[in-house]
Order: structure tokens, then sequence, then C-alpha cells
């Protein structure tokens, strides 16, 4: 999928948009990093890219389409092929794993099919495939909150891994999972994406990281682009730039 | 195509799915069953979305009666219910008040100087039977003694009133000795050190402590008797629920539209008293 | 002038003009025949009538009553459900439901289905439709937004936002709500009975009416036990709930 911004600006209150007159450009099958301070803007700005929050100013266009100037149900259908993986897993505590995943897939199936999935999930060596990418082998019908922190945060990600979306949209995925783990779920993701030619796009705090795996990188910083440009291109000086006075 | 195919063979079937297919088993079967039991009619239920009888039923309600003499009737009868409510809690209060007094164990002044549970046998002894004597009180509902009142002391609000004295000065005398203990002990047992009798002690040391909270509960429990007086009236203990009661037997649909309405009124009215009490009160 | 001096003297003023405006023969029943009735049924009480088959009809009526209360509870859990699902404009039904007492939802389906016990479950099942839609309704809404937002954000519909996420999220107290309502429905149950809808409820207006004193005490025994028993369980598995 590829995605467009102009002249952008978007966020929750009315009279302070946190995004200013972004613009961007992504291509299909990228896989882009986004970093900088908090409170620069990744989170709503993955948001927008996800078509859960309206432009106040400006447009956003998937595949060419501005679905904000459509109707709504056309939007909703939109929706599915984009998958917003929050920083907090949105697993309900006492669902069982199988489920949450399948939840991934819930936009292309009917009513019927949904609530068969809910009663007796199927695909269950599908799902436990998906789980093996992510070292979760033996978790499937755990229930989640018997999970640890990091468990949870690559169940998430599993279940971005198995909906059918186009566009990932990834906000700090690494939060709760030890270096060794970090990595070896950003193998994994990444990977993913090249085969199934998946556009990605992922908030990092994390600068390291985002360099190594990303060939594009993006720093974000009071809502707008401060640079954007392929890792090698990137001066140590910009990054401590980026993050100069950030609190916390 | 997948570089890890998990070599852990997933189970063909999802073992939460015998339970719930038991559970569902299980619900299926008990719905049956209890509908054979309470004669459970569900297909004169949905045919009765399309019959007319039903439909001609509810349009009678439309427009209420409002007849001045009918009005007249409605209001006098909402006011004695309310009437006898308050009848009711009044002698309940009356009861319940000193009954929780006597039941505050840090008021036993044969426990000064020593714990509170080396009181003499016989006040324990006594606390206890008046505890269970309010449990016991308040376990029966209302409408039962309302039963058995009305075959002693005949139709009326003699009855409803006896019934909800009866019911809530067990509730009012348990939660107003629960409200006494929660309270701080200290200025209680300073005053009766200093040789202050039990009632002064109480009204110096106790009472100021809690009132909002008693008067809370009471004003709560005066509209629980409201309500509690309008169920009465079922059962011949007279007031809005006699009426009511009355006007479904003769098939007056609009009359019992009119008497539901001034139940509404009377609800939030009772629930706009209680909270101006309390506020005003505070 | 106080408002507390204010709100006693008008408090007083109204227990006053209640006592003086009913024509209570308080009175009446401290009069010889009246005590002496009251102490005959007392001593009758406390002989309960314990025949086999009499106990054989308390237990079919106690029958009758558990299935009244748990079937209007699980009607009233479905259909609080589904109006916890639609979630708009349904407030005012629901306060309607409520508000008016099971009594007066039996006494008026009487007319409409007749004597017995179905009049009595569709009572509470409407009653309590109210009350759990309301409970359902208020569970839903505090849940935090976090799963069922990324559901639709994927594109998911309303109702399958509902069944993978708010519903899950909720069950643990939807359930504990459900269950103290059954308790609940079991006293209320009982009571409906008084006006011809069955179970023990009705057993005991008939005796009573007859003044068949040790009989009415049986049942009245058979009520507490069941009421006892459900309220134990019921305790049990919100326990189990956490």
């Amino acid at each position: 999928m590829r995605v467009e911004l102009q002249d952008l600006s978007a966020g929750l209150h009315q009279t302070q948009p946190i995004l200013q007159h972004l613009s961007l450009k992504i291509q299909q099958g990228e896989q882009i990093a986004l970093i900088g301070p908090s409170g620069a803007g990744k989170t709503t700005l993955l948001h927008v890219l996800g078509l859960a929050l309206a432009p106040q100013s400006g447009c956003i266009r998937h595949d060419d389409r501005d679905y904000w100037a459509l109707r709504s149900v056309t939007r909703h259908q939109a929706r599915s092929r984009v998958m917003i993986a929050p920083q907090t897993p949105p697993l309900p505590p006492r669902q069982r794993v199988v489920t949450a995943v399948h939840a991934g897939r819930l936009a292309f199936m009917g009513f019927w099919a949904s609530l068969r999935a809910w009663i007796a999930p199927g695909n269950l060596q599908d799902i436990q495939d998906v789980l093996a990418e992510f070292d979760l082998t033996d978790k499937l019908f755990e229930r989640v909150d018997r999970l640890s922190g990091g468990e949870r945060q690559r169940v998430g990600l599993a279940r971005l891994a198995w909906s059918l979306a186009d566009l990932w949209l990834v906000d700090e995925p690494l939060a709760a999972l030890d270096p060794v783990r970090a990595r070896q779920a950003m193998q994994v993701m990444t990977r993913m994406a090249k085969e199934r030619e998946i556009t990605l796009v992922a908030s990092f705090h994390q600068v390291d990281l985002a360099l190594e795996f990303f060939p594009r990188v993006i720093g974000l910083r009071d809502g707008s682009v401060f640079f954007d440009a392929a890792p090698q291109d990137i001066r140590h000086e910009d990054i401590v730039a980026l993050f100069e006075n950030e609190q916390g | 195509m997948n570089t890890a195919r998990s070599d852990f063979r997933a189970p063909q079937y999802d073992p939460a799915l015998r339970g719930r297919v038991i559970a569902l088993s299980i619900l299926v079967l008990a719905v049956w069953k209890m509908s054979q039991l309470t004669e459970f009619d569900w297909i004169g239920l949905i045919h009765a979305f399309s019959d007319p009888a039903p439909r001609a039923f509810l349009l009678s309600f439309f427009p209420p009666a409002h007849s001045i003499v009918f009005l007249k009737l409605a209001i006098l009868e909402t006011w004695r219910t309310v009437a006898i409510a308050t009848c009711g809690l009044f002698i309940a209060g009356l009861v319940g008040f000193p009954v929780a007094i006597v039941l505050t164990r840090v008021l036993s002044l044969s426990a000064i100087g020593k714990t509170i549970e080396a009181s003499s046998w016989i006040s324990r002894g006594m606390r206890g039977v008046l505890r269970s004597s309010m449990i016991f009180l308040r376990s029966v509902p209302e409408l039962i003694w309302a039963l058995l009142l009305v075959r002693v002391v005949g139709l009326g609000p003699t009855a409803g009133v006896l019934a909800i004295a009866i019911t809530y000065s067990g509730m009012l005398g348990k939660v107003y000795a629960e409200i006494f203990e929660s309270v701080d002990q200290a200025p209680i047992l300073s005053l009766l050190n200093q040789g202050g009798s039990r009632l002064q002690s109480f009204a110096f040391g106790l009472l100021p402590q809690c009132s909002d909270e008693l008067i809370s509960y009471t004003v709560y429990r005066w509209e629980c008797a409201v309500r509690s007086s309008v169920i009465l009236g079922f059962v011949g203990a007279g007031g809005l629920g006699q009426q009511m009661d009355l006007s479904m037997k003769m098939f007056a649909g609009n009359e019992v539209c009119t008497l539901l309405l001034m139940f509404v009124i009377l609800v939030s009215f009772a629930d706009w008293m209680s909270k101006t009490l309390r506020k005003v009160w505070a | 002038m106080n408002p507390r001096i204010v709100a006693i003297f008008s408090l007083l003023m109204m227990v006053v003009a209640s006592f003086a405006s009913l024509d209570l023969n308080l009175s009446a029943f401290f009069e010889p025949d009246a005590m002496s009735s009251m102490g005959r049924f007392v001593s009758e009480f406390l002989h309960p009538d314990l025949q086999s088959v009499f106990l054989y009809k308390v237990f079919l009526a106690s029958l009758e009553t558990i299935a009244m209360s748990a079937l209007s509870t699980l009607i009233a859990a479905f259909l609080g459900l589904l109006i916890a699902f639609k979630a708009r404009g349904v407030r005012p039904l629901l306060n309607i439901l409520r508000s008016v007492p099971e009594l007066v939802w039996a006494s008026l389906l009487l007319i409409a289905v007749g004597l017995g016990p179905f009049a009595g479950t569709l009572a509470l099942a409407l009653h309590t439709t109210g009350v759990l839609g309301r409970l359902y309704l208020e569970a839903i809404e505090n849940q935090t937004e976090g799963p069922a937002f990324a559901l639709s954000a994927a594109g998911a519909s309303p109702a399958q936002v509902f069944f993978f996420a708010r519903l899950p999220q909720a069950l643990p107290q939807l359930v504990s709500y459900t269950v103290y309502r059954w308790e609940n429905n079991i006293r209320a149950a009982a009571v409906l009975g008084v006006v011809g809808e069955g179970g023990l409820g009705q057993m005991l207006s008939f005796h009573l009416g007859l003044f068949q004193m040790n009989k009415a005490a049986t049942v009245i025994a058979a009520t507490l036990i069941l009421v006892t028993l459900v309220d134990s369980v019921s305790d049990r598995i919100r326990r189990y709930l956490g």
C-alpha cells in the first residue's frame, strides 16, 4: 500500500494539533522507522496513517484515494487493509491467545464466522505457526492475563502478522521486550513484511535498533519532520539535536 | 514461505471446546426444563406481538383517566401510601433506635475498665438474643407479615403500617448498631469514665459523630418503605397499591395508567426529598 | 434559623400528619381477640406440618420458584446483553422497566396471561431486564477503550468489536451482576406467588387464607432455606470470579 500525506495537521485537540503541516510519501513495501522524543507525535502519526484519526487540515491518500472524503462505510472497509498494533497490547485480560490472534482477521469474517471463531476457534495449526515465529509455541490456549508483559507484546505482534493488512503500523513494539527478544522480534517483523510486500511503519524509542533494521528513518520532533533519510546518511549530531531537551 | 514451521503439533481441537459444549447443553436443557416448570408459553409470547388482543389491552391504557373525581382519589391514595410508609418507619425507628443503643458494646457499663469482650455474660446473652431477633424480623419479607396481619387486624392501612414497622425495625436496628459501632470510641469512653451515664455518653459522645450517616440511611429506608407500601397495598394494606389492584381487577386500563404515573411521580418525589434532606443536614 | 431544626420540625409535622390522616387502629393489634389469635397462630407456627405428602408438595413448589427465578434471570441476561450492545437511546426504556416494581408488572401480566407462574416469570424477566440492562451498560462503558479501539481501527464491525473486545473485558463483572440478581429474584419469585403466580408464594397465600398456620410455617421455612441456599451459592460464584 502506498500512502501520501500533504500538508497535514492532526491531533486530538482542535486548537493545538500535534502534527503540523506534515508532508510525506511512502511507497509500497517500504519499511520505515519513526523516532523522536516523547510528545513528538509518533503515535498520532501512526493513527493518522491507520485511518483512525481524521486530519484537521491537509489530506492523506492511501493508494491515491482520500478516504476521509468518501463515505464512512467505504472508509471502514479500507480499515481492514491497515492495522495498528498499539504500544499497550489491546488484549482483553481473560481472553485466550488463540482468540486474540484470530481477532486480527475479523474484518474478513462475516458475523456467523466470527461467532463460530469466538466459540470454537479453528485454523489452530496456522495460528500455532504464527505464534511459533514469535517464540510463543506453547501459549496457544493460555489466557492473556497469565502471560508476562513481553509475551503479551509478542501476542500483539502475532495478531498483526495474522491479519491480512498490507500496511502495518507498529507503536513502540519493543517496549516490554529484553534486548535479545527485541532483536528476534525485529528480524521476524521485517522479514515477514518483506516476504509479503507489506508496507511497515514502526515507531521506536530505541534508536540503535531502528538504525540497524530499517532502510529509512524519519525523525519527528514537535510534530514536524526533523530528518528523513537512510541510516548511513544520518549523523550522530542529528540524533542528538532530535532528542535535545527531551524531558523524561 | 514460512521458514519456521512449528514442530509442536497443535492439538486437533480446542481443549475448552468440550467444556463449552457441555455448558451449552446444560443451559439448553435447563431452559427447557424450567420452561416446563413455569408453564412458560414461548409460542404464545411470540404470537402476542401480532395478536390484536394484547395491543387492545395496551391501548386501553390511553388516555390515562383524568376525571377530577378520580384524580382526587389518586392523590389521596398516594398521600396515604406515603403516610403508611412514614408511620411504619417511625415506629420502626422507635423500636430500632433503642435496640441499637443496647446492642452497642461500647456503652456497656459492665465492660468499663475491662476489654469489650469481658462484659458480663448477661449483657452478652441479651445482645445475642436482640441481634437474632433483629435478623429474624428483617428476613421475613414484609409481604408475608402483611398477609398475616391482614387476617388479624383486618384490611386497611393498619396492617401495612405494622408490617413495615416490624420488618424495618429489624433493618434499622441492625444498621444503626453497625453505625454506632463504627464510630471513634475515645470520646464515649472518656465520658463514661468521668462517670457520665450511658445515655449522656451516647448523646454527647456518640450521636454527634454519626448523625449524618443515621439520617442518610433512615431517609434511604424511607424511600424503600414508600415502595414497600405500594406493594403491600396489593394484599389489602391500603394506599396506591390497593387502588391499583382494584383498578386492574376491573380492567380499567386508563385508571391503572394514571396510578402508575402517580407512582412514578411519587418515587421521583421521594428521591428528591431524600437528596434535599441529606444536603440540608450536612 | 438553623436548617437542621427546620428539617426536624418539618419531619415531625409530616409524621404527625401521617398518623392523623390514616385511621389506624393499632390498638386492635393489642386487643384480647387479636392477641389470642396471634397467640394461636404463633403456637401453630411452632409446629410446622412435616408430613411427607405435604413436604413433597412444598418441594415441588420450591422447584417452581427456583425455575421462575432462574429462567427470568437468564432471559433478562440475554435481553440485557442485546440492549447493552444497542446502547443508544435505550435508557428511558430501561428506567421504566426497573422503576415499576415486580409485583405491579406481575399484576398487569396476570390480566394478560392469566394465573400461574408464567405471568410471574415474565414479570420478573421484564423488571430484571431493566436492572441488568442498565448495569451491563455501565459495566461495558467503564471498560478501557484500548482493545475495542484496536479492533475497530482494523475494520471490525460493531458486533465483532462487541464479541471480541467489549464483552470479554466486562464478562466477570456481568456474571457477578447476573448472579446477584438471581439472589434477589428468588425472594421476589417467592413473594410474587402471593398474587397467584405459583411456587411457594401461592402456597403460602393459600394456607394463610385458610388459617392453616402449621402448613404456612413449613412453607415459610422452605422459603427461608431456599433463599439462604441461593445466597450461599451465589456468594461462592462471585467470590470465585474474584
